[in-house]
């Protein structure tokens, strides 16, 4: 325990630490560990150097801890090793990190030089609902001591671990994260360790991981590989879990805590900043309508590949500016020009972006360059032209994908355009843009939802409605002719404009301007986003009452349904000790109440 | 209240709890005893940090916070045409790594509801621009009437501030050239109104500061920003 | 959005718990590498509206005329006279505020300063001083001869030099302006 407590300490001091300066895309780190004559497993340097490093990190590094095994006693040793992530940079209190991926590699190299890999994956963490987070979900096979190598005497062995954070996935909510990783040896001269380990490689010569009958070991649930069967039963099955739960969560609680004391301190400095940002958002104009027609000026609309992808012309859905010009360079940028103010253009980047062979990642949608930290969802895929504006495609690593289903209809439920299948990671918020059809128009040339697991309830429903349509009516009476006799009541006087339902010719005429409006409500033109989770989920408990108060307590309901769900979950040591945790808080509270009163009482006294 | 985040807020409280933290949620991590092995190691940790990043635009050596050119007049003052007013701009990295940052500049006007009027000249509306090739290049790709693009060509270390990359303004005189009018007679007198297009036009200056991570900076700013940039020895180059 | 009203309330409990539940959160929103940005915007209004009043009164062969500014901002005046070869004509102002420019105008050598409403609600408005112009018949004219007279008046917003003074009428840009005058004849 006493060597644990070093590990605690360095932890506690991470974000303590002031950042080195470091410029290095690549971290190595180099460390040896010798079982000695008399029996002891030593290191070159002290317990405190070594776990001293806190690596500065940014996205798309990588860091690679080199430890070297050596066998100075005078007998064999048999060789084990447990590797743990202690806190996945997810779980640090207050961040809202999530989704990111990371590349994860252990590795061990014998003495002949054979390099075994005991567990690899590119896919890390991603978008996905596991129960262990991010890093996490790569060492679940790794904590228990699994044996490495029986190293006679003077032999060595290399243990390489590399971790590598997903620049494409891993933005903002990562930043002010921290995350340990931890590893152990254990030797063992004593026991003989029967198994026998066979090395099997595949055609390309990569090595396939074999249980001890020669079975292929199958890719686990993670996306990585590792050789569970290899691990050392080490101890019994203790009941403490109720206990570990409890010290977990109050753990967590803790952190928190320090975290809360850190940003108290930060928050005068971040004042200013969360102002300007608030000032940033509300100058967004609000720019949807449509002005004045512009007399030359243009604008244009970039649309950049990014890193993962190639663009090409097929991006442009729709031009609803005639005058406008598409073109690619390099297949990077997708160039829209001659755009007037107000005008409108679909792009699609499932059709119109090509990813690289092989690509892990996916097309998530499209932002706007530069934006992050206040784009809580995408650009919508249909852009009124507003001014100069660049976009970039924005890429996801896959995980739980889930078919949506995008239809095009008219208020009878016929379908007016053929359905779109689209996949996309459960949890993740596509927007898809409408599909023009001549004469109807769209409750919204964008839709926004969640995905849920269900892919029958992952449908975008474009509604479309029918544009009414104008008929400019002039009599011309040629010279020379009688006018044909025209029946009294049904002329119609010059420059009449009539709306005539196109496939309704039996329908009565009438005649459009002032008395249209008292006759029929014209058709209020689409919203430009509209967020179909907010349609289908009222707010738990919402009652509809219209008051503050009813409001509030819907809003109440809702975060303790928010919470209730994922407590629903835990398991049950867990509730447990959140539990505790409570019954500790209102003990707490409950002492403080009666200390203030008899504080109170005191000074009554006297 | 006050005195709770008082106690929270203090350095001593932020180190108890995250050791307090740490060793219950090492404890927590304990998954079994280890009775069968004999000789174990220290615990091998490598800990992982990623530091925040920021950055802030800088008006007339003052940090600004959404509102540009607050103060440009004084209460009361007409802006004057043709006058050059001081209004110099920089960026300041008030991040905790370093960083590349580039800036955009949108000028354009808006009418009375603040819509934009695309007839109008953005050119009339004339920030001087500085240490232009130097410090700060122009994105020539991304150059139109209303929008400038400008990248620092150098990594700006935390805590650190950019050289200007504008010093003045100036709305043209020539914007009360463009005008229309009416006169009316009556008697002996005349009045005569007249009309300008920008009249009641309002003028605005748009400034977005873009910061990127230093590591790995050329592929961030590509996949961030969409640009493809040469980074060499801290010095960015516009492909 | 209306759930983060609620938080300060709920307090530090609710939120701690919230915090530690943050380990079973779903899948998020993920963006690619530390980026951020920061935007700042502003701008004035332009105020060019400008109303002037011209009165003319035509007295013993003389035009006198004065132009009062009835908008806010200030402007610069100038007039100039058109006639017909037959007559010639003669500018003069008592106080010498109008100054011959070099293109045939006569500038008011100062801008005219913009209406100002006082306390009271009375608005004064700045007039110029009168600019004379004495239409000189031939000598040779007979009685009841007429000489068609233009006067044509200018005004435009006061323009600044980049330092912030105004500029001298005479240097100030004219070339756009609409030109407005009035059509007077004397006889003789």
């Amino acid at each position: 325990m006493r060597k644990r407590l070093l590990t605690l300490v360095l932890l506690a001091g991470t974000l303590i630490c002031a950042p080195a300066a470091a410029r290095a895309e690549t971290l190595a780190s180099e460390r040896n560990i010798s079982f000695t004559s008399d029996n002891k497993l030593s290191e070159d340097r002290s317990a405190a150097d070594m776990n001293n490093a806190v690596y500065d990190l940014q996205p798309g590094d990588d860091i690679t801890i080199t430890l070297n095994l050596k066998n100075d006693n005078a007998s064999a040793a048999n060789w084990y090793m447990t590797n743990e992530v202690l806190q996945s940079l997810e779980e640090t209190a207050g961040s809202g990190a999530s989704g990111g991926a990371y590349e994860y590699e252990l590795a061990y190299t014998d003495p002949a030089g054979a390099r075994e890999i005991l567990f690899t994956s590119d896919t890390v963490g991603g978008e996905n609902n596991s129960s262990r987070v991010g890093l996490k979900a790569a060492t679940s096979g790794l904590e228990d001591f699994l044996y490495l190598d029986t190293l006679s005497p003077g032999q060595r062995g290399v243990i390489t671990l590399r971790v590598a954070l997903d620049g494409e996935t891993q933005g903002n909510d990562y930043q002010n994260t921290l995350a340990s990783l931890q590893m152990n040896f254990a030797v063992d001269t004593t026991t003989v360790n029967n198994q026998t380990v066979t090395r099997v490689v595949d055609e390309n010569g990569t090595p396939i991981l074999v249980d001890d009958s020669g079975n292929p070991v199958e890719v686990d649930e993670d996306g990585g590989s590792s050789a569970r069967t290899r691990i050392v039963r080490t101890g019994d099955e203790n009941d403490l879990l109720p206990y570990i739960a409890a010290a977990g969560v109050s753990g967590l609680l803790l952190l928190f805590l320090a975290i809360l004391g850190i940003k108290e301190r930060k928050k005068a400095k971040n004042a200013v900043k969360a102002l300007s940002l608030a000032l940033a958002l509300s100058l967004a104009w609000g720019m949807s309508g449509r002005a004045q027609a512009a007399e030359d000026y243009t604008y244009t609309l970039r649309l950049y590949a990014g890193a993962q992808g190639t663009i090409d012309a097929s991006v442009v859905q729709r031009l609803s500016d005639a005058g406008a010009t598409v073109s690619i360079e390099d297949g990077e940028v997708c160039v829209v020009s001659g755009l007037h103010y107000g005008e409108q253009v679909v792009f699609d980047i499932q059709r119109g972006v090509a990813l690289q062979e092989g690509s892990k990642y996916y097309r998530k949608g499209f932002r706007v360059s530069g934006e992050d930290t206040n784009s809580n969802r995408l650009a919508n895929p249909s852009v009124t032209v507003n001014g100069d504006t660049d976009y970039v495609v924005a890429y996801g690593i896959q995980g739980e994908t889930v078919a949506y289903t995008v239809t095009y209809r008219d208020t009878e439920g016929n379908e007016l355009y053929p359905s779109a299948v689209y996949y996309g990671n459960v949890g993740d918020m596509p927007v898809v843009a409408y599909q023009y059809i001549e004469g109807w128009q769209p409750q919204a040339y964008n839709l926004g939802k969640t995905l849920v697991a269900d892919a029958s309830q992952n449908v975008f429903d474009f509604i479309y409605t029918r544009i009414p349509t104008v008929v400019n009516t002039n009599t011309v009476v040629v010279p020379g002719q009688p006018a044909a006799p025209q029946e009294p009541g049904a002329q119609e006087p010059e420059g009449v404009t009539v709306v005539e339902p196109e496939e309704e010719p039996e329908a009565p005429i009438e005649p459009v301007g002032e008395e249209i409006e008292e006759d029929e409500t014209p058709l209020a033109p689409p919203d430009d986003y509209r967020n179909l989770d907010e349609e289908e989920t009222p707010l738990g408990g919402y009652d509809g009452g219209e008051d503050g108060d009813d409001d509030d307590k819907g809003i109440m309901t809702s975060i303790l349904d928010d919470i209730a769900t994922p407590l629903a979950v835990l398991p049950t040591p867990a509730k447990a000790g959140i539990l505790a945790v409570l019954a500790a808080l209102a003990g707490a509270g409950i002492w403080l109440i009666v200390a203030a009163r008899k504080k109170g009482k005191k000074e009554d006294e006297q | 209240m006050k005195k709770l985040k008082k106690l929270i807020a203090s350095p001593v409280t932020t180190i108890a709890a995250f050791a307090v933290a740490a060793g219950l949620l090492l404890f927590s991590s304990i998954g079994g005893a280890r009775a069968a092995l004999t000789y174990f190691s220290d615990d091998y940790a490598a800990n992982i940090q990623l530091h925040e990043i920021g950055v802030t635009l800088v008006e007339n050596g003052a940090p600004v916070e959404g509102e540009l050119l607050k103060g440009l007049l004084a209460e009361g003052e007409e802006l004057k045409l043709g006058k050059a007013y001081q209004e110099q701009l920089n960026v300041y990295n008030s991040g905790v790594i370093n960083e590349y940052v580039r800036v955009s500049i949108h000028k354009y006007w808006v009418d009375r509801e603040g819509e934009k009027i695309p007839s109008l000249s953005p050119e009339l509306i004339g920030l001087n621009l500085v240490n232009l090739g130097t410090d700060w290049l122009v994105d020539q790709e991304a150059t139109t009437k209303e929008r400038t693009v400008l990248y620092y060509n150098k990594l700006l270390a935390s805590q650190s501030e950019t050289p200007l990359f504008a010093d003045k303004l100036t709305i043209d005189g020539s914007i009360a050239d463009r005008v229309g009018e009416t006169r009316e007679t009556s008697g002996g007198y005349t009045t005569i109104t007249v009309t300008y297009e920008y009249d009641g036009a309002r003028f605005c200056i748009e400034a977005k500061v873009d910061g990127v991570q230093e590591h790995n900076a050329q592929d961030a700013i590509w996949s961030a920003w969409g640009r493809r940039v040469t980074i060499d020895d801290g010095v960015l180059r516009l492909n | 959005m209306k759930r983060k009203k609620i938080l300060p309330a709920a307090g530090y409990a609710a939120a701690a718990l919230a915090a530690g539940l943050v380990l079973t959160a779903g899948a998020g929103e993920a963006w690619a590498y530390f980026t951020t940005y920061t935007s700042a915007s502003g701008g004035y209004a332009i105020d060019l509206s400008n109303e002037t009043r011209i009165v003319e009164e035509y007295s013993n062969h003389t035009k006198r005329l004065v132009v009062s500014n009835d908008g806010t901002r200030p402007v610069y005046v100038r007039a100039r006279a058109f006639s017909g070869s037959q007559c010639a004509l003669a500018y003069s102002s008592e106080d010498g505020r109008w100054q011959a420019g070099n293109d045939g105008y006569y500038y008011f050598s100062e801008p005219l300063a913009g209406a100002v409403a006082g306390e009271d609600g009375t608005v004064s408005t700045a007039r110029t001083s009168e600019l004379l112009v004495q239409i000189e018949f031939p000598a040779d004219a007979e009685e009841g001869d007429e000489c068609n007279v233009v006067v044509v008046y200018e005004s435009i917003p006061v323009q600044y030099d980049t330092d912030g003074n105004a500029l001298a009428p005479q240097a100030a840009d004219w070339s756009v302006p609409l030109a407005s005058g009035s059509t007077e004849g004397g006889n003789d």
